[in-house]
């Protein structure tokens, strides 16, 4: 145990990062959970026939891209509400990810690596992407106008038709770039664990939104809250450790503490800003 | 919106994705297809499972159509159902086997008030703080399953000796005589059928269902009307979380006669897929009930029948309610957005 849990900051970052893009874009992205599995198996099957780290990494992030993508096809171009949209998403990548495992290993369980994850002078390697991303995120949102145009797509959409700005492309790019972020978190969870099993993510796919709404949907202030999760994922795991907590409990966790976050967040938007209160919440698509 | 050719449209490409992945993956595709399409109806016991898994989605897909008809959504359904078994198991294990079928009852309306507690719960976090019910639902009913997991085998409810993850049975006393023995179908899960009249009815032909439908058209006019959207957000979402509860109760003490981990695994969502199909009517409810269990009973054939390796239905799953709600508008879109 660690001051800087890296090992549980990484992947919860990286995710949290993926959902801010699509939340920016007006199009939060709630199949991180499946793309993070989805991702975790590409990495490894990919490392697997390979043996190239970046390779895996490559993969991973073209397939959650393309999981991105999808989930854009579905709620952008046929219209599918994008919250059931993307759990079927989340249902169909685990039935996806058992199968592939199935067929190529014949088994749905565990995958070894036989790598470690690389560090460069004591600091996860993984660990600093995920400071890069974090500060890539923040320079392209806030100061491009790509990245302008992409908050203005998930605040004022009649703003961006009367400007002929293409709102549809942006969500689409957002969701990509979401997934791909997903993915990505997915592969690093892998690597590090130095396996794939199945229900690797775990539920971190969910707390990644916990994260985003934590740290009020800011870049940092984000990266601030994943660090908070973090230690109190540390420290649940020590209670575990203890077994004085049922592990129902422990399990249920991520989902009882997202939507007492949610809630809350919710709340505190009702009461502050009553303009705000009619519009429609996160999670759904506003156009 | 799209009518029903959408929705026959979405069917269709589930099938064909089906049809294919058996063809191009299995091993004997005549004998994959043959087993997926004749074994859910190729025997007494088959037809029992097919009827039995038919009715609890009714149920269930009566539940999420309530909800999604009144402009709430309810994707719970999994964790309410779950907890309304261990709610009738709980009650059925303290109470004196001597109140016979009325115990059985009591039991029942235990799962139907833990579904419908957290299902009003949702409704309640969405009328008090505003939180969005689609999200609420979903991960309170992720955080039940879990607990319930763990509370089965707990004190006072884990099975000694059991191969199976589970708690002990219910008293005999309390079980629903079974029906086509020895399947799964038992005398309890024939109440779908009244109860899709009743639901009927009220949704279609009562002033009550009007202003239900009319919340879930359009949820500001429905204000202007002066209907209180407060409450049409929470009794819908109860009753939703109650149907739920119902079929827990049910598979509890007319199949399993215990709690089985996962047991009710699937129902939520596949009620979900029901209510989409059924686009919310009470009416179609129960043709796409039947039509979902027969996807479901067969791609478990196939599988049982080892004409495929892998669990088809989860796929079928994930890609029916992919292609469902893409092709359903729902009626929250045709609110008026901010001058959009």
């Amino acid at each position: 145990m660690s001051v800087l849990p890296f090992e549980l900051v990484t992947p919860l970052l990286v995710a949290a990062l993926g959902a801010l893009w699509s939340e920016r874009a007006g199009v939060l992205n709630i199949a991180l959970e499946g793309q993070m599995l989805a991702g975790a198996l590409a990495a490894v099957l990919t490392y697997h026939f390979s043996a190239s780290l970046e390779l895996a990494l490559v993969v991973a992030i073209t397939f959650g891209a393309l999981t991105g993508l999808v989930l854009a096809w579905g709620t952008l171009d046929l219209k599918a509400d994008p919250f059931i949209a993307a759990l079927g998403l989340n249902l169909l990548l685990p039935a996806l990810a058992g199968w592939v495992s199935f067929s190529l290993f014949g088994n749905l369980g565990v995958i070894r690596l036989g790598t470690a994850a690389p560090v460069w002078s004591g600091v996860p390697v993984f660990f600093v992407i995920a400071l890069a991303l974090t500060a890539g995120t923040q320079a392209i949102l806030f100061h491009t106008p790509w990245g302008l145009r992409l908050r203005a797509a998930g605040t004022s959409a009649p703003l961006m038709a009367s400007r002929g700005l293409p709102t549809k492309g942006l969500q689409r790019q957002a969701l990509a770039l979401s997934g791909a972020l997903g993915a990505l978190a997915g592969a690093f969870l892998a690597v590090t664990l130095g396996a794939f099993v199945s229900g690797i993510s775990a539920g971190k796919g969910w707390i990644a939104l916990v994260a985003l709404y934590l740290g009020m949907r800011r870049p940092w202030a984000v990266a601030a809250a994943c660090l908070v999760l973090a230690w109190t994922d540390q420290a649940s795991n020590l209670l575990q450790g203890l077994r004085s907590l049922p592990s129902g409990l422990v399990l249920g966790l991520p989902s009882l503490l997202t939507v007492v976050v949610f809630v809350a967040t919710s709340a505190a938007k009702k009461r502050f800003s009553p303009e705000t209160a009619k519009r429609p919440s996160p999670g759904r698509n506003r156009r | 919106m799209t009518s029903g050719a959408g929705t026959l449209a979405a069917l269709g490409l589930a099938l064909l994705l089906a049809v294919a992945l058996l063809v191009v993956l299995g091993p004997n595709p005549l004998g994959a297809l043959r087993a997926f399409f004749w074994g859910p109806v190729s025997s007494g016991l088959a037809w029992g499972n097919l009827l039995n898994e038919a009715l609890l989605l009714t149920l269930t897909g009566l539940g999420a159509a309530l909800a999604f008809g009144a402009g709430t959504f309810n994707l719970g359904g999994e964790g309410q159902t779950y907890t309304g078994g261990l709610a009738a198991l709980a009650v059925a294990l303290v109470l004196p086997i001597a109140w016979g079928p009325r115990g059985t009852l009591v039991a029942l309306g235990a799962g139907v008030a833990a579904g419908m507690l957290l299902g009003a719960l949702s409704g309640w976090l969405k009328v008090r703080f505003d939180a969005d019910e689609m999200i609420t639902t979903f991960l309170l009913s992720a955080s039940a399953v879990p607990l319930v997991d763990a509370v089965m085998t707990g004190p006072g409810l884990g099975a000694a000796e059991s191969m199976l993850i589970q708690s002990r049975p219910a008293p005999e006393a309390f079980w629903l005589p079974g029906l086509l023995a020895p399947s799964n179908l038992h005398l309890g899960v024939l109440i779908a059928l009244p109860l899709v009249v009743v639901f009927g009815v009220l949704v279609n032909h009562t002033a009550w269902g009007y202003r239900l439908r009319l919340m879930g058209r359009n949820r500001e006019f429905a204000r202007y009307a002066g209907i209180s959207t407060g409450l049409y957000a929470l009794v819908p979402l109860g009753l939703s979380g109650g149907l739920h509860g119902l079929a827990g109760a049910l598979g509890v003490l007319g199949t399993q006669h215990a709690l089985v981990q996962g047991f009710s695994a699937g129902w939520g969502w596949n009620g979900i897929a029901v209510a989409l199909i059924a686009r919310t009517n009470p009416w179609s409810v129960l043709p796409a009930a039947v039509l979902l269990a027969f996807l479901d009973q067969a791609s478990r054939t196939v599988v049982l029948q080892g004409q495929f390796p892998f669990q088809l239905s989860a796929l079928f799953q994930a890609a029916i309610l992919f292609f469902i709600t893409a092709r359903f508008v729902f009626p929250r879109f045709l609110r008026p957005r901010s001058a959009s």
